[in-house]
């Protein structure tokens, strides 16, 4: 709740007491906590590399535009949207299997820019 | 001094200023060979191509305040229909220029129509996932060379029979193009639709509200940003023979996004003091760290975000050092976030 209401308006959030910095700083903390979590995950699958920022961030921006900003239920079924449209688009349109994950996105994007799922 | 004396001055000491530099650019190759070597005229036509690229970013980014992370696809789009027309066509510069321009008239048309739904973060992912198209067909596509991209380029011709294949010919025609592309967008800036645009960025609504068609004035220059891509990328192919699918790459773009706030965001002088500085810095940083150059750079992009949002040209504006003190200082009460 301090976090949507430091978002909102930070300066009504400081006039209450609370030290928004400290707070975002924590929230950066469990982010980076959960991410080294999902690496760990990642690195017992599958070969690792030095350009994996680029391969994740691209996929984790597309879920979460897909599922809607701020959704937690938006992220889980986006994520499953993408990984089934990106192996079965493979398997329908080989080459293009990118093209698919971008399609969507940008589908998404038109018709429903705040997401699939958006939080209500 | 009276507020227009004042005006009056500051316009006149800017002028001065750009023709002064203007000139130096232009003594710059006589001294190559003897005073330094060849390579600098590279340096130097790399950051005026990329100067062009950027006074169009500026006018997106810093006047409307509408960041595109996919203006890459627009300056892509332009090396590669250079790259098809001096290859397969008619190795005349200005054919290119104008095929390239014309064509990013209508994807920059269509694109904008797209892209003008959406605001802020969403236009930023919008843009993102477009650029990728383009990135995704180039580099799968056969026939305009895939993943190798396009090589074996000839060098273009100003009018039948005069080469520019020469550096030093083709670093004042790209330098000629940067004064126009300049001039231009200095005419855009302060005419009426500028201070339109200026008003967009600050508040939508109000523009609105005030009898202006906002979505048509953000595609308007929407387009025109895309058309100083295009040029840059037509140069960039006359400059360096090759044209790989990287110009489409949303680094490419990211790469934008950085020498946009590193030089300070709605300057027009910023951009290109940005484009010149990641271009010099990326050369000489690599002689003193080896392949950890980006790391330095990323450092020092960093600390541009955090201690002069304004860029390196809102640390000229104000080079009063205590006036700079003060700001680090408060910066250091409030902690790091940035709001």
């Amino acid at each position: 709740m301090v976090i949507r209401a430091g978002l909102f308006d930070i300066e009504t959030v400081q006039a209450f007491g609370i030290d928004i910095y400290k707070v975002f700083n924590l929230l950066f903390i469990c982010c980076a906590g959960i991410a080294a979590v999902a690496g760990v995950i990642i690195g017992a699958m599958r070969s690792i590399n030095p350009v994996m920022d680029a391969d994740f961030i691209t996929v984790a921006v597309i879920v979460i535009v897909i599922g809607g900003l701020g959704s937690f239920r938006g992220a889980v079924i986006g994520s499953l949207i993408l990984g089934l449209a990106e192996s079965f688009g493979a398997q329908a349109i080989p080459g293009l299997a990118k093209f698919t994950t971008w399609a969507i996105m940008a589908a998404v994007l038109l018709l429903r820019p705040e997401g699939l799922f958006p939080e209500k | 001094m009276t507020l227009k004396g004042k005006i009056i001055h500051k316009v006149c000491l800017r002028k001065i200023v750009e023709v002064g530099i203007l000139l130096l650019l232009v003594a710059i190759p006589l001294g190559s060979g003897c005073l330094f070597s060849d390579f600098y005229i590279a340096l130097f036509l790399r950051v005026f191509i990329f100067g062009i690229m950027m006074l169009g970013f500026d006018l997106l980014a810093g006047y409307c305040g509408l960041a595109s992370f996919g203006h890459a696809m627009f300056f892509g789009t332009g090396a590669y229909v250079t790259a098809i027309v001096w290859k397969y066509l008619n190795d005349s510069v200005w054919l290119a220029i104008f095929i390239g321009l014309g064509l990013n008239t209508i994807l920059g048309y269509i694109l904008a129509l797209l892209c003008v739904r959406t605001r802020t973060i969403y236009f930023v992912f919008l843009t993102f996932a477009f650029s990728q198209f383009f990135f995704v067909t180039a580099n799968s596509w056969r026939l305009i060379g895939g993943t190798d991209g396009i090589a074996g380029i000839p060098l273009p011709t100003l009018i039948p029979g005069i080469s520019l294949g020469h550096r030093t010919s083709f670093y004042y025609f790209s330098l000629g193009f940067l004064v126009i592309a300049y001039w231009f967008a200095r005419r855009i800036v302060n005419s009426h639709f500028g201070r339109v645009l200026r008003g967009i960025r600050q508040n939508e609504e109000r523009a609105k509200f005030l009898g202006y068609n906002t979505s048509l004035e953000i595609r308007k220059v929407f387009l025109i940003s895309a058309l100083f891509a295009s040029v840059a990328g037509t140069l960039m192919v006359g400059f360096q023979p090759f044209v790989p699918p990287y110009y489409y790459h949303w680094s490419l773009s990211g790469e934008f996004v950085i020498m946009e706030i590193l030089g300070g965001m709605g300057t027009l002088v910023g951009p290109l003091l940005g484009a010149a500085i990641v271009i010099f810095m990326g050369d000489i940083l690599s002689t003193w760290f080896k392949e950890a150059w980006m790391l330095c750079l990323g450092a020092i992009y960093v600390m541009c975000v955090l201690y002069s949002p304004e860029g390196v040209t809102g640390i000229l504006n104000n080079v009063s050092v205590v006036g700079i003190l003060k700001k680090l200082l408060s910066r250091f009460k409030n902690g790091f976030y940035l709001g």
